[in-house]
């Protein structure tokens, strides 16, 4: 297989209030490990190996692979000359001058990795487990409106209110670039359904966000996830990477 | 292959060397990336039949420790030189086919270690977790990262959200947790570095009205690298805090911690909207110890919500209209961004839920400081940097300019900058800013 050239190439014209979002079921890709593996870098390789269990290193062979695949698509490059650099807080980038802008998650059996030109794009995606203390976290992470808004919601329904909030959360924090270090809970987003989604209070700057597009969905039953990009107007085109390296529109 | 382990295979007996001899072709050693521990890799290519786990026990007993390879590579054809030699670069590049890594279990050495190595494992639910497994590495991700420290919290070890990310084994982590006591940056509540590293004169950027610290963070993307920067928040954003209750008790205890950092002047202070207040008491308040300071401000007048006098009234008036009929949705948001902390937002008052009264709470209050504050017309020895934008009306720059003029006695240097008021510490007024910085910093 020679990943990607199967792709109809019309999907990559990326509009300047788009954002494409790839889905990649990694299962799907299991038996191509090798291929991804061999257009990846020799420090990218070095990391696969670094990794204790094989579940991990094939999801960081295979998500790496694709996202080489795709940005080397967008920008008209090779897969293999495209080079990654990182910002100040390690949010990793294109080393190209491009305008292009991606960002990328997993969880269990699925990676997510999106594009966005001229403004930052954070994502992130979330296998529903139902064996965490959800509230636990809450208390500890959230902000004092977000605790409050997922207690009020009914037992069954906070799982999913939960993971909602966080990924809504991450993504934001993620496409800000600071990662982690950025204070959970002094921002607030809605924990409402997918069509809802929105920044409520950013406890440094009341505009804040007025600047902010956030965009929730479900991959599928088991997942949800979340897009943020720091601009208005923006809309969401989603893909499929299927087991044959082909992009098909959902 | 490695002259001891050549001898130690010599002494197995003939069936095991067999084993041993069949199955490694290779063993080189690898530079592991810290530099600290040589670490051996083995390049395995299997016959059929082949049972690494055999293998491994093998080696751990025979060979000494520092001779066990830390991790085994199964490889389908170990590539020669045309000289017969082991082509050890492409040897490194070659896929891994198989499951086979095997680290050292380091077992934990103190109690914070042992606690934190069963909570690891819970999470991440395998075991035997060591204490140089790295988090990322075993499968660790952002979200079971919280479970992690929303349990050790329970346990009493208090971590914040991103030390995992800092801190990526419990070695690491426990290693800060012992330290952080000594670190001056954890001292007090209200220092943050947004850099820590660098030599030169360290950046001082005192929090705005607003009460945060948060938009400076792009300074640490954008001054020339080498200068620590490092920002002060007031304390009283969360319960039970003690908030200062004026400017001169804030200006105090803000000097005590910025003096331990750097002991002697010339201090560089950043201030912008509410802390040009902060910025005059400290110049007066370091005048009474013989050193010296430069206020830098960012776009703002000496004592701007006093602006008493019928000559900076209508001047500014003039300017206010002059940009109402240009763009005038702008201006009045512009009008109300600029002033916003000193209006009493009664809407937050009567409708706020309490975590925006919390905030609200230390924002109402350092308005009312400001409001006291009463040392506007003491003049000092201190120099101001006066980052400007463009006003316009001139008349407005030369209020703005003057108003300084008045008070430091040690002079105004004035430094435009492209952007607006409000965006200054924003992409991408802030690199234009962050350049102008570098400019006026006093060594």
């Amino acid at each position: 297989m020679h990943p990607g050239i199967n792709s109809n190439n019309s999907i990559f014209g990326l509009t300047s209030n788009e954002i494409h979002l790839w889905q990649i079921p990694l299962d799907a890709q299991i038996d191509e490990v090798e291929t991804y593996f061999n257009i990846l870098s020799s420090d990218e390789r070095e990391r696969a190996q670094k990794f204790h269990f094989k579940k991990d290193r094939n999801c960081f062979v295979i998500t790496r692979g694709v996202l080489r695949i795709l940005s080397a698509k967008y920008v008209s490059k090779k897969p293999m000359e495209i080079s990654f650099g990182l910002e100040e807080y390690g949010k990793p980038k294109l080393e190209h001058r491009t305008s292009l802008n991606f960002n990328v998650s997993h969880s269990g059996n699925m990676a997510l990795i999106g594009f966005v030109h001229n403004h930052a794009v954070g994502l992130d995606v979330e296998y529903i487990k139902r064996d965490i203390d959800v509230l636990d976290i809450a208390q500890n992470f959230f902000s004092k409106n977000e605790i409050e808004a997922l207690n009020a919601i009914e037992l069954n329904k906070q799982y999913e209110a939960f993971y909602r909030c966080w990924t809504r959360k991450e993504a934001f924090i993620k496409a800000e670039g600071s990662g982690l270090s950025f204070p959970l809970d002094r921002f607030s987003v809605s924990m409402e359904k997918d069509d809802e989604a929105s920044l409520y209070w950013v406890d440094w700057n009341s505009y804040e966000k007025e600047k902010w597009d956030i965009f929730s969905f479900k991959p599928n039953e088991d997942y949800i996830a979340a897009v943020t990009v720091k601009a208005k107007g923006y809309s969401l085109r989603k893909f499929e990477w299927d087991k044959d390296g082909v992009g098909t529109e959902l | 292959m490695n002259g001891t382990l050549a001898h130690k295979i010599a002494q197995l007996s003939e069936e095991q060397r067999k084993i041993l001899l069949h199955k490694i072709k290779l063993v080189h050693t690898d530079e592991a990336p810290s530099g600290a521990t040589k670490k051996i890799t083995a390049y395995v290519q299997p016959k059929t039949n082949f049972d690494l786990d055999l293998l491994k026990k093998y080696v751990r007993d025979r060979l000494p420790d520092y001779m066990v390879p830390t991790s085994f590579h199964i490889v389908e054809d170990i590539p020669l030189l045309p000289n017969g030699k082991v082509d050890k670069r492409a040897l490194k590049k070659l896929p891994v086919v198989q499951e086979t890594i095997d680290t050292e279990v380091v077992k934990p050495n103190s109690e914070v270690e042992e606690k934190l190595v069963s909570i690891w494992e819970e999470v991440l639910n395998f075991s035997p977790i060591s204490i140089d497994d790295n988090f990322f590495e075993i499968g660790g991700d952002s979200i079971l990262s919280i479970q992690i420290i929303s349990k050790a919290r329970k346990e009493g070890i208090m971590l914040a959200a991103n030390q995992l990310f800092e801190y990526q084994t419990i070695n690491e982590l426990s290693t800060y947790l012992l330290h952080q006591k000594e670190d001056k940056t954890k001292k007090y509540d209200y220092l943050t570095a947004l850099r820590k590293e660098g030599t030169k004169t360290p950046l001082f950027c005192i929090h705005s009205g607003g009460g945060h610290v948060f938009f400076y963070q792009l300074l640490a993307k954008y001054l020339k690298p080498g200068r620590p920067i490092y920002a002060i928040e007031p304390t009283g954003l969360y319960e039970n805090e003690k908030m200062h209750l004026d400017i001169k008790e804030m200006t105090t205890d803000y000097l005590k911690v910025i003096r331990d950092i750097q002991p002697h002047g010339p201090y560089n202070v950043l201030v912008h909207c509410f802390s040009t207040s902060v910025g005059q008491e400290m110049a007066l308040q370091l005048e009474g110890i013989n050193e010296e300071i430069n206020i830098i401000v960012a776009d703002n007048m000496a004592s701007p919500w006093n602006a008493q006098s019928s000559d900076v009234l209508k001047v500014r008036l003039r300017s206010f209209f002059k940009r109402l009929f240009r763009s005038p949705v702008k201006t009045i948001k512009l009008f109300m961004l600029e002033r916003a902390y000193l209006i009493e937002p009664i809407i937050v008052k009567i409708f706020g839920k309490d975590y925006e009264k919390e905030l609200e709470r230390l924002k109402a209050n350092l308005r009312k400081m400001s409001l006291e504050y009463n040392r506007w017309n003491e003049k000092h020895h201190g120099q101001v940097s006066l980052l400007l934008t463009d006003k316009p009306d001139q008349n407005f720059q030369n209020l703005i300019i003057n108003s300084w003029k008045e008070i430091a006695q040690g002079g105004v240097r004035v430094f435009p900058v492209k952007g607006e008021h409000t965006t200054l510490f924003e992409e991408p007024d802030v690199q234009h800013v962050s350049e102008k910085l570098d400019k006026c910093i006093l060594e």
